[in-house]
């Protein structure tokens, strides 16, 4: 005998699947994926709910902390004294280099007065700031920092550590913020040859820095230091970007130059952000 | 289908909060960073498979896209990139149900296998567009395969953990 089957269960699903309603939810889905690709959405949604991610991203903060101040108990005296000495011989030279440092800024300024060049800008206030984890968020590498609107921080702010340039500020919230690192893809920087003679624009590539296009007339060796440039108005001049690491030729005109960054995020955790 | 009792249901609703949790905390802090490997398991995938392949809650597609969205706001790189792999999971699951007898333990585990798979590449295509990374870690495809390895690993943690809710 021949099982009846009935037009139910013939459909393609079974009863609490409604396949109308899961086409329109994934029409929904590229439509939101459209419209955040557009319009950068996201970001506001995840400002309007950090009062719940906020303290998610402090307890993960807070139970790495423990690991960490954990793994700094257990370190030995003689590390210790000896890790003291050699701050002590860095605070030596890093005192003599202020004064050579001073007398310099000095002669700058009176040089400058003299050739009625207009007045180096210097930041106004600076902001020291710790680096908070996580460094990720899914996929994306960023920078959160201790540091948020209530503080004076704002958008597009630059950052740096003793080592160069770190980043700027991208997004601000209440008590943090987060940083586009150098090694971005969304970071570029007007920088300038540290011979004060070739200007470039320095972009992230993840591994690298890269400048795409650098005429091949200009001879550019790797070990060559770029700094910043100043011209953009958002970054200080003089700050370290990173060294060149390889010249490759793009064409008869162009050679593209990759740089290592002068810092990298995972090397240190205090920051400054100046504002400028 | 065994039918569950009211006190298996409200300890398989407790442990989905908690595993929730748990792959929130994994995905911020994400543990292969301290041995500098760029490797992203994906936590939250698992956890969608495990949820739809054994009723871990009672789903409906609108609970699926509310849980995409919120993943979403907490770790995607646009708006939609976990929704809409979830919404596919969720498809491909009521699909292979209608389908396709899945008797044995073996089956289901290589569909819950190809789930992760499925998952795994969406997700990671919609992130070449706005997050690249996985050039730095060699080819796309060793790159893809580690991923699913780690993450499935992650499926059957969260496996033993649903099984324990039934009791002994």
């Amino acid at each position: 005998m021949a099982l009846k089957v009935t037009k139910k269960e013939l459909s393609l699903f079974t009863t609490n699947f409604s396949l109308t309603y899961f086409i329109f939810f994934i029409f929904l889905t590229l439509l939101m994926m459209f419209m955040d690709s557009r319009y950068d959405y996201l970001k506001q949604i995840r400002k309007d709910f950090s009062f719940i991610t906020s303290p998610l991203i402090i307890l993960t903060n807070d139970s790495i902390n423990f690991f960490d101040n954990f793994q700094s108990l257990s370190k030995s005296k003689a590390l210790l004294e000896e890790e003291i000495n050699q701050l002590n011989i860095q605070i030596d030279n890093l005192s003599i280099e202020n004064q050579i440092r001073n007398f310099l800024v000095a002669e700058n300024d009176n040089l400058r007065k003299e050739t009625l060049l207009s007045k180096k800008y210097s930041p106004k206030k600076t902001y020291p700031a710790e680096i908070i984890r996580p460094t990720i968020r899914g996929r994306a590498q960023i920078i959160t920092v201790n540091k948020g609107k209530k503080d004076g921080i704002r958008q597009g702010m630059p950052v740096v550590n003793r080592l160069g340039l770190v980043g700027q500020i991208y997004s601000t919230y209440d008590q943090t913020s987060e940083v586009v690192p150098l090694l971005s893809k969304k970071f570029a920087v007007n920088a300038l040859q540290d011979n004060g003679q070739n200007h470039a624009i320095i972009y992230g590539d993840t591994e690298f820095l890269v400048i795409p296009f650098f005429p091949a007339s200009i001879d550019v060796t790797p070990g060559d230091t770029f700094v910043t440039s100043g011209l953009d108005n958002v970054y200080p001049s003089g700050i370290n970007i990173g060294k060149v690491v390889e010249v490759s030729p793009e064409d008869k005109q162009f050679n593209k130059i990759l740089l290592k960054p002068a810092t990298f995020s995972s090397q240190f955790s205090l920051i400054t952000i100046l504002d400028y | 289908m065994l039918k569950k009792s009211h006190d298996v249901k409200i300890r398989q609703q407790k442990l989905f909060v908690g595993l929730f949790l748990v792959s929130t905390f994994f995905s911020f802090i994400n543990l292969f960073s301290f041995l500098n490997i760029n490797i992203y398991p994906e936590y939250f995938i698992a956890l969608m498979v495990l949820t739809v392949s054994s009723n871990l809650i009672s789903i409906s597609i609108t609970k699926v896209f509310l849980m995409g969205v919120i993943v979403d706001i907490l770790i995607g790189s646009i708006l939609g990139q976990y929704t809409i792999t979830f919404l596919l999971l969720y498809g491909l699951q009521v699909f292979s149900q209608k389908y396709f007898l899945m008797p044995t333990r073996p089956q289901a585990i290589l569909l819950k296998f190809l789930s992760i798979c499925l998952g795994i590449i969406i997700v990671t295509i919609i992130s070449q567009k706005f997050n690249p990374t996985f050039h730095t870690n060699g080819s796309l495809l060793n790159y893809l395969i580690i991923e699913i390895a780690i993450t499935f690993i992650i499926l059957v943690i969260f496996q033993i953990f649903y099984e324990k809710t039934y009791g002994t």
